[in-house]
């Protein structure tokens, strides 16, 4: 079945035809290959799965951690790990954790666990991600969770890509403009069938409210509908004209909407934060949301960087270890800079 | 006297040219891995080998993929000759010969192209580069006007069915390939990201390739490679699995490749009338009367004109000139070069509308 194209006005529409159903076929492969090559990684995962760990928050699988210190600080990908945090090594051993500082851009969180001779990372040039080469991301085991290849080395992220949002949140539908002379963002399109258009909400409509608080331009009304998902209801408070009025609004999905959404879908669930990082490295290895945060290393056991998103149903990005690196020392030399006394 | 120091990377430069026009060479200490094998590597050394293999192929092709913007669309497509022939998918160029298309080159750099024919059933479709190579282009060929082209191969091989004598079965399936393309859209500083994978399936009903290489939204019209470097496939559409990415042979492409490059659109019926009946006799498309009033009589065409190009595309018998007809559409304006005695004539006509009884039916786009 071929999709309709949906024409949003400022993203390119990519082509690609989705097609959802199996046809007849002459012979296939069962085994894809990919799934007996884990085993061949063993030794390349070896040293660095004894580094990474599993991070829970309020009891569940959050994310994983790669060690950076003998003394307990683990990087994690800190927008999936909130509430109680607790971190669980490779041999079994089950530690509180404290959340130490957050790096917005790059998604890093340092956490601290009560432990000393752990084995931490050490990480490659960056330059040692070169396209073609196979890569495994790590976990505990001694296979890795999933392997594949460099797809495109280190690179710096630019327009939409570049952009810090929750990707999974829940979908308006609008597109944003500054009203000229008061405080609020304006609608100056609303998507046909999306979830505003279906509330009611019209181009020219002034949001100066979202559930109660008040906004005052674009980033703060993206700041507040962050943590909302798909099916959330909001009100969100509008000026038209000389009324003001509420609108309750039950959010969708932007995957409905948004062709390349809908496609980046198809085929596995996707961190919500999955742009806006510094630098990344793309490979194209399949692993969950819940198992980024670990070390991705090549067939030499080198550690390239730390997976940080499942990105798109043909890329996953890991930072680069340089940068992660940078991350972690910034954060802790400001922690100690803080520090009044201990 | 030169010094030691500044030779180094002069030598290093010299090997870098060299292997960029050398053909694929493995380390002859090394075992390489064979393009044509069917199997997982089953150590870590055939993994190492088929790492090399993939890298030396991903170095060879990466020039020849580039990303299509089409109008408010992205896609991708390979370069398959010196001149500029481009091949993509039907569904990222539509079927209106001769739209503007930016083609997007690893590197960037934008440059023109325009769309020639497709095949909206089997998803096939072509483009010309009318630009020349940038002036900072630097591969073999560049400053004689050449662009990189990638050689064309067929990935399914058929052999006799020893369980079924008379009946061919398919024999390599298994085969590893790279998929190049442009995911999400051209993306600044981003070359064409690879992806590995292997050949599943070949699906006789709609004579598609299935590959676990996973694409995704400005994949389409990219190229697939088989491990000797040649393009084998053009990413079309895929399904809700990971594992389901379907593209279109080349052989259907090689098929109908002269029809392709004359802006053809295969499948389609014409809905345009030219308002002249051509002398069957003739090879050339050559005007044997006009219909009073009716389009051709409009512009000036006479009898005895002999159609040279339709709409800038040179038409040289009958049947080039009616292929082309498909790809447009009533009333709209198109340039005819005639010969017309010693003269060539360029003339305008706006096309008519054919009245059929049975109404024809639009393919999806």
């Amino acid at each position: 079945m071929t999709l309709r194209l949906a024409r949003l006005p400022l993203i390119a529409t990519c082509a690609l035809l989705a097609w959802a159903g199996p046809a007849s076929a002459q012979s296939s492969l069962s085994d894809t290959g990919k799934k007996k090559l884990p085993r061949l990684f063993a030794e390349a995962v070896s040293a660095a799965a004894d580094s990474t760990v599993r991070v829970q928050a309020d009891g569940k699988d959050a994310s994983l951690g790669t060690i950076v210190s003998p003394d307990g600080y683990i990087l994690t990908k800190g927008s999936e790990v909130r509430g109680a945090i607790a971190v669980v090594l490779r041999d079994g051993s089950a530690y509180d954790a404290e959340q130490v500082g957050y790096d917005r851009t790059s998604d890093l969180a340092l956490l601290k666990i009560d432990a000393d001779r752990l084995k931490p990372v050490t990480f490659a040039a960056s330059k040692s991600a070169e396209v073609g080469n196979w890569v495994a991301a790590v976990g505990t085991g001694s296979e890795p969770i999933a392997v594949g290849v460099i797809s495109a080395g280190a690179r710096k992220l630019y327009g939409e890509q570049a952009f810090i949002e929750n990707g999974n949140k829940g979908y308006l539908g609008i597109n944003l403009g500054d009203p000229d002379d008061q405080e609020g963002v304006l609608i100056t399109r609303v998507e046909p069938g999306a979830a505003a258009a279906k509330a009611g909400l019209k181009a020219r409509d002034i949001i100066f409210q979202v559930a109660g608080k008040a906004v005052k331009n674009r980033d703060g009304l993206i700041e507040l509908m962050e943590k909302y998902k798909p099916s959330d209801s909001v009100t969100v408070r509008v000026r038209r004209g000389d009324e003001e009025m509420d609108v309750l609004v039950k959010l969708g999905s932007k995957s409905d909407f948004d062709r390349g959404s809908f496609q980046n879908a198809m085929g596995g669930a996707l961190s919500g934060r999955r742009t806006g990082f510094p630098m990344v490295i793309q490979h194209d290895t399949v692993i969950r949301p819940t198992d980024c945060g670990g070390p991705l290393v090549d067939l030499e056991g080198r550690v390239l960087g730390v997976n940080i998103a499942r990105a798109g149903r043909v890329e996953t990005w890991a930072l680069p270890g340089d940068v992660a690196m940078k991350v972690y020392k910034d954060i802790r030399a400001a922690k100690s800079s803080s520090t009044v006394s201990k | 006297m030169i010094a030691a120091r500044t030779l180094r990377p002069l030598a290093a430069a010299a090997l870098l040219l060299a292997g960029f026009a050398a053909p694929l060479r493995a380390d002859p200490t090394k075992p390489a891995w064979d393009a044509a094998r069917t199997t997982s590597p089953e150590t870590v050394e055939e993994l190492k080998a088929l790492q090399e293999r993939v890298k030396q192929v991903v170095d060879k092709v990466t020039p020849t993929t580039v990303g299509l913007l089409v109008g408010m669309g992205a896609g991708s497509g390979v370069i398959v000759s010196e001149d500029g022939l481009v091949l993509t998918a039907a569904h990222v160029i539509g079927s209106k010969p001769g739209t503007d298309v930016r083609v997007i080159l690893p590197d960037g750099t934008p440059v023109r192209g325009k769309t020639l024919g497709v095949n909206p059933k089997i998803d096939s479709g072509m483009l010309r580069i009318t630009d020349k190579p940038p002036k900072s282009a630097s591969w073999p060929g560049a400053s004689e006007g050449k662009w990189p082209a990638a050689e064309i191969g067929t990935l399914p091989r058929f052999e006799p069915d020893p369980n079924d004598t008379g009946k061919k079965r398919l024999a390599n399936v298994g085969q590893w390939v790279v998929a190049l393309g442009h995911p999400g859209g051209p993306k600044r500083e981003r070359r064409p990201p690879v992806r590995v994978g292997r050949f599943t399936q070949y699906n006789k009903s709609d004579s598609t390739l299935r590959t676990d290489c996973t694409l995704v939204g400005g994949d389409s019209g990219g190229p697939l490679f088989d491990l000797t470097g040649k393009v084998v496939g053009i990413h079309s559409r895929i399904g809700l699995f990971l594992e389901f990415n379907m593209h279109v042979p080349t052989e259907a492409f090689r098929d109908e490749w002269d029809k392709l490059a004359i802006g053809k659109v295969i499948g389609k019926p014409a809905t345009v009338e030219l308002g002249l009946t051509l002398d069957d006799e003739a090879e050339a498309p050559t005007v044997k009367a006009v219909a009073e009033g009716g389009p051709a009589a409009t512009a000036g065409l006479k009898p005895g004109d002999v159609i040279t190009k339709f709409h800038g595309e040179r038409v040289h018998t009958a049947d080039d000139l009616m292929q082309m007809l498909p790809g447009f559409s009533p009333n709209e304006s198109v340039t005819i070069e005639v010969q017309r005695g010693d003269e060539v004539v360029t003339l305008k006509m706006k096309l008519g509308e054919r009245k059929s009884r049975k109404k024809s039916r639009n393919p999806d786009e």
